[in-house]
């Protein structure tokens, strides 16, 4: 055995930190630092052109106290826990199919998957016309099937609505991460089940849904953050309309920072947001605990 | 010698301290980084007027019209602007053809348009705080306080001196770019004003006086609206469109009613806000009822109003404010699918007719330009001849340019045209302008969206408006 | 599609119930559905990308239009500087791809196989940061940026891939853990260092990891909307993302041009895609992906 254990050792905590390395400076300098720094801030009164003042906890109280973004939570809460349950349930039923032993399957794959691939920018402006009144796809869709048209993106009941269902348009991402888990459920699982007779809801029910118990949490998960943060489609087909229905969080939060320039407030809006994901992501991982079944971490 | 590190191990309460610790100093060394970058870009130098003695009495490289000034153009090495625009569509086209003309007639300047349509005021400010701000932008009234607030703006008043600028030639100029009687960045090159559009085939149709025709005579009243509204409202197809657009769908039925001092600015760009006086309540509740009351408007979401089919050029709507620059693309939007025309929006009396004029200018020269000289020529272009001519002829955007009107381009347009345009330039009053402009008008629309809605009534909704808004202009940092 | 069987001893019926059949072709029906639901907005897309901007305001919405509009593909390249778009998409995208599977493979690496201590503090640390709303970051961001006086570049967009994405970081990790420790031992033996045992051992044995994590940073970078658009302000730097925005305007917008814009930007996307598309199910099926 060349050289002693300790230095061994000493070679190897020395080669591991220099692997991290760049994930460690990385989060010294664009994560945990920025994360110190945009809590200094909120605590200030800032608009990027004249020196910070320190203020308090003067943005907190302001945060709490303002209607507007008030009504960003509520918003972004109704989104979050709609599309989220729902999306995943299309996403599992997608990939179950998909993982059926049909033909065409790659090109099925793909089309599932090409929303979610398909720009941003391109999509929100597709659903806003698919939504629009009188000229959109949906609406006449539901007039041919004899029901009334509905004021999607201009009502303040049903814009969420419309953004929950364009949420599923892209539920390819979480299907195909199902898609995964579901080809990595042990065939003898199965197979004993079947011996045992097991009907197709049993086995649904008994056999995979725990085995996918991981894959569901990491869904679950990001499904959460995810959609804590939709931005990009309120920003351009309602920029928050009508009536502030659609103003979600983060939308809230980048038009008090780059839009009216207050950055101490809209730090404050940030770290709000953090807490929030945090507690709700610590709440989920402990219900889970005794629920997921981890075939060897 | 399997060592099992397969996965986590339990993670012991030391771990967890030693964690803390570790993110702690990471933070730590990250948050002095940030605080102790390299000193940002001197962005807010103080604009520099730049001395007139520098400058040779050769006028900068000229516009066509003036004398020729064929004197070797002092600076004869190629220069390179950058120009930044919000335009899209048939704007834009008209921007480029503008930037033609004035690369022809300075052979030695090239102009890089720099394009960015949404959030072009954010846009503007975070290239001012970084110091990338082009040579010479374009801009609206609205966010121009900011402008001088953050010091990004030339002070070209002395320039205008040294060229014997003959305000003479002109419309009289306004002062929202004229702070304190300096010049600057530019002067508006031109304005939008916001009349009424009416689609003159529904009326040929229905065989009643169109808007102009009532506004000759002095009968354009607000009853007047209504009832010609009712008569044109079929099925599929209503009188008129009332909105909530806070600039082209309220505004011009706030001005009509006289209710000017909705928003009075006051010194270093604070405002006094008066969203809940009475004329601006009798003014929106008229639209309200034109589509509850009256039931002469479509509600909100009945029509498609997705971009460029609105209900007006989809042909669903027989009358709807907006801003004159839509002109633009009514080409390509309505082709000849009707015939249209315009008219004051009316006022509840028929006289008195008002509308806000809302200044722009297509080329503000910024303080750190590399090149004054030439950033200055570019935006005197703006309010030379050819420019000034192809706005009048294309009725996108009022020209400044007294001649202009008189052109053989202006004069060759329909003559009710002429007539509106000039009876609402003459009667016009400029947009107010403070420095919370955008948050407030941002929550005015959202505000005005449950009027509209017909969930709350009008007059708790500009309550409501007016809490905001003062809320926000309290709140307004130096 | 399991057969049922019953205990050993009975030969495997060939003749299919006729239950099976129905369930195939129900199967297929709900695809189908499923698809059609899915395509739906593309087609529209399509259909728009094809019309004039009048044709696009009518009522009742066409699916066909006529006359087609091919040209509405030229001029999507003439009204903007399109192909620089897709050129500077392509540049950083590919950048990041490199980006990431460079510095992820190695800050796995460091997790899956050395230790250290504090290690497995900081993987959880790491994952942690997943959950962290960009929001919190984007404004101190900026401000670094700003300070370095690096608006306006691609540095932004393209540095951070090199700081290892926790994302592809666990990944990969999870990738590396399965594959088995012989190899690396037998070489520490014959005296290769950490390095070696990283670049020619348990790297080329990660294809298909590589292959998943280099589709997903593709994709992602190609569509990044909110850092292009904070950061960049000149338009020849502008990305397709960016672009295809760019024929909304505050006041009018070409939404034929833009969907014809929006299906351009489709394809290096889908090219990838198809490409690498075994990879990207089976290189995630591979990491065992138990979390």
């Amino acid at each position: 055995m060349r050289g002693n254990v300790a230095s061994m050792r000493r070679r190897e905590a020395i080669a591991g930190y220099l692997f991290i390395a760049p994930w460690l400076i990385g989060f010294v300098c664009w994560t945990a630092g920025p994360m110190l720094v945009s809590l200094g801030l909120s605590f200030t009164d800032w608009n990027l052109l004249s020196p910070a003042h320190w203020i308090g906890a003067s943005n907190y109280v302001g945060v709490v106290t303002s209607h507007v973004t008030l009504q960003s939570l509520w918003d972004t809460a109704y989104y979050t826990f709609t599309s989220v349950p729902l999306g995943l349930c299309v996403a599992l039923g997608a990939a179950i199919l998909l993982n059926q032993p049909l033909r065409g399957t790659a090109l099925y794959r793909l089309i599932v998957y090409l929303p979610v691939v398909t720009s941003g920018v391109a999509t929100a402006i597709l659903w806003a016309w698919l939504f629009a009144p009188q000229l959109g796809m949906i609406d006449f869709l539901l007039q041919q099937v004899g029901l009334p048209a509905i004021p999607w993106l201009t009502s303040t009941t049903w814009s969420k609505p419309a953004f929950v269902l364009m949420s599923i348009w892209g539920v390819g991402g979480p299907a195909i991460i199902f898609l995964a888990g579901l080809k990595g459920i042990p065939r003898e699982l199965i197979e004993a089940a079947l011996v045992d007779g097991a009907s197709v809801w049993a086995r649904f029910t008994n056999v995979v849904i725990p085995q996918l118990g991981p894959v569901i949490l990491l869904n679950v998960i990001t499904g959460i953050i995810g959609a804590s943060q939709v931005f990009t489609q309120a920003f351009i087909v309602t920029q928050g309309g009508p009536a502030d229905s659609t103003l979600f969080y983060v939308l809230n939060l980048y038009n008090n920072a780059f839009v009216y320039f207050k950055m101490g407030y809209a730090s404050a809006l940030a770290w709000v947001l953090l807490v929030f994901v945090m507690l709700l992501t610590l709440l989920v991982l402990y219900l889970s605990r005794e629920r997921v079944y981890y075939a060897g971490l | 010698m399997d060592r099992d590190d397969s996965g986590l191990q339990s993670v012991s309460r030391r771990d967890l301290l030693q964690g803390l610790a570790l993110v702690a100093g990471a933070g730590a060394l990250g948050a002095i980084l940030v605080a102790c970058g390299p000193p940002a870009a001197a962005p807010a130098a103080q604009p520099t007027p730049a001395p007139s003695a520098a400058k040779p009495t050769a006028a900068p490289a000229a516009a066509p019209t003036t004398a020729p000034a064929a004197t070797a153009a002092p600076q004869q090495q190629s220069v390179s602007l950058q120009w930044s625009t919000w335009n899209t569509g048939g704007l834009l086209t008209q921007d480029k053809t503008f930037v033609t003309l004035f690369e022809k007639a300075n052979p030695s300047i090239t102009v890089e348009v720099n394009n960015a349509p949404s959030d072009y005021s954010a846009k503007l400010l975070s290239q001012a705080a970084s110091g990338s701000l082009s040579d010479v932008i374009h801009i609206a009234a609205d966010y121009y306080p900011a402008l001088v607030n953050a010091k990004v703006l030339l002070d070209v008043t002395s320039y205008f001196t040294d060229v014997k600028f003959d305000y003479g030639q002109f419309v009289p100029f306004g002062d929202v770019f004229r702070p304190g009687g300096r010049i600057l960045g530019g002067l508006e090159d031109y304005s939008k004003i916001y009349p009424l559009f009416y689609n003159a085939g529904m009326f040929t149709q229905a065989g009643i006086p169109t808007p102009y025709d009532l506004w000759q005579k002095g009968e354009w009243t607000w009853d007047a609206f209504r009832q010609t509204a009712k008569q044109l409202t079929k099925s599929g197809v209503w009188g008129a469109y009332a909105y909530n657009s806070w600039e082209t769908g309220w505004s011009p039925w706030i001005y009509a009613a006289g209710a000017t001092d909705w928003i009075a600015p006051t010194a270093n760009y604070g405002a006094k806000i008066s969203i809940d006086g009475p004329n601006v309540q009798k003014a929106t509740q008229f639209q309200v009822d034109l589509i509850y009351q009256d039931q002469v408007s479509a509600k909100p979401g009945q029509i498609a109003t997705v971009g460029g089919a609105d209900p007006f050029t989809a042909g669903k709507a027989a009358m709807m404010t907006n801003g004159n620059w839509v002109l633009a693309d009514y080409p390509n939007l309505i082709s000849t699918r009707f015939k249209w025309g315009i008219a004051p929006v009316p006022t509840p009396t028929g006289k008195d007719f008002l509308t806000m004029f809302n200044p722009g200018a297509h080329g503000m020269v910024t303080a750190h330009t590399k090149y004054p000289q030439q950033a200055f020529a570019l935006s005197q272009s703006f309010l030379k001849q050819p420019v000034q001519d192809v706005l009048a002829k294309a009725h996108t955007l009022l020209p400044v340019l007294a001649s202009s009107y008189k052109s053989a381009d202006f004069t060759a347009s329909p003559a009710e045209h002429i007539d509106v345009v000039k009876t609402l330039a003459s009667h016009s009053t400029p947009i107010p302008t403070f420095l919370s402009f955008d948050e407030v008008t941002n929550r005015l629309q959202s505000d005005l969206d449950n009027a509209f809605l017909g969930k709350i009534s009008v007059d708790q909704v500009l309550k409501t408006a007016q809490q905001d808004a003062e809320g926000i202009v309290a709140k307004q940092s130096q | 599609m399991q057969v049922s069987r019953k205990a050993e001893g009975l030969a495997i019926p060939r003749v299919r119930p006729l239950h099976y059949h129905a369930f195939v072709a129900a199967t297929y029906v709900a695809m189908w559905l499923i698809l059609g639901a899915f395509l739906l907005p593309f087609l529209w897309m399509v259909s728009t990308s094809l019309k004039t901007l009048s044709e696009v305001g009518q009522y009742p919405p066409r699916w066909v239009p006529n006359p087609a509009q091919w040209n509405n593909y030229a001029q999507v390249f003439q009204d903007l500087p399109f192909s620089r778009f897709i050129a500077n998409s392509l540049e950083i995208s590919l950048l990041v791809v490199a980006g990431s599977v460079v510095s992820s493979s190695v800050v796995a690496f460091g997790f899956a196989r050395t230790r250290f201590p504090g290690r497995d503090v900081w993987f959880i640390i790491m994952l942690s940061t997943l959950m962290l709303p960009f929001a919190v970051t984007l404004i101190p961001q900026y401000v670094i940026v700003y300070r370095l006086q690096l608006l306006n570049t691609y540095v932004p967009l393209v540095v951070p891939s090199l700081f290892a994405s926790p994302f592809f970081v666990f990944l990969l990790r999870q990738f590396m853990l399965t594959i088995p420790r012989d190899l690396d031992e037998a070489a520490q033996i014959d005296g290769c260092g950490w390095w070696q045992i990283y670049r020619w051992i348990v790297l080329p044995l990660c294809k298909p990891a590589l292959a998943a994590v280099a589709i997903f940073a593709f994709v992602g970078s190609w569509n990044e909307f909110l850092s292009p658009l904070v950061y960049l302000n000149q338009t020849s730097l502008f990305t397709v993302a960016l672009g295809v925005q760019l024929f909304s305007g505050q006041y009018s917008s070409f939404y034929n041009l833009m969907m014809a814009a929006a299906l351009v930007a489709l394809v290096p996307v889908v090219v990838v895609f198809l490409m690498a598309q075994r990879y990207f199910v089976e290189g995630v099926v591979l990491t065992g992906l138990k979390m």
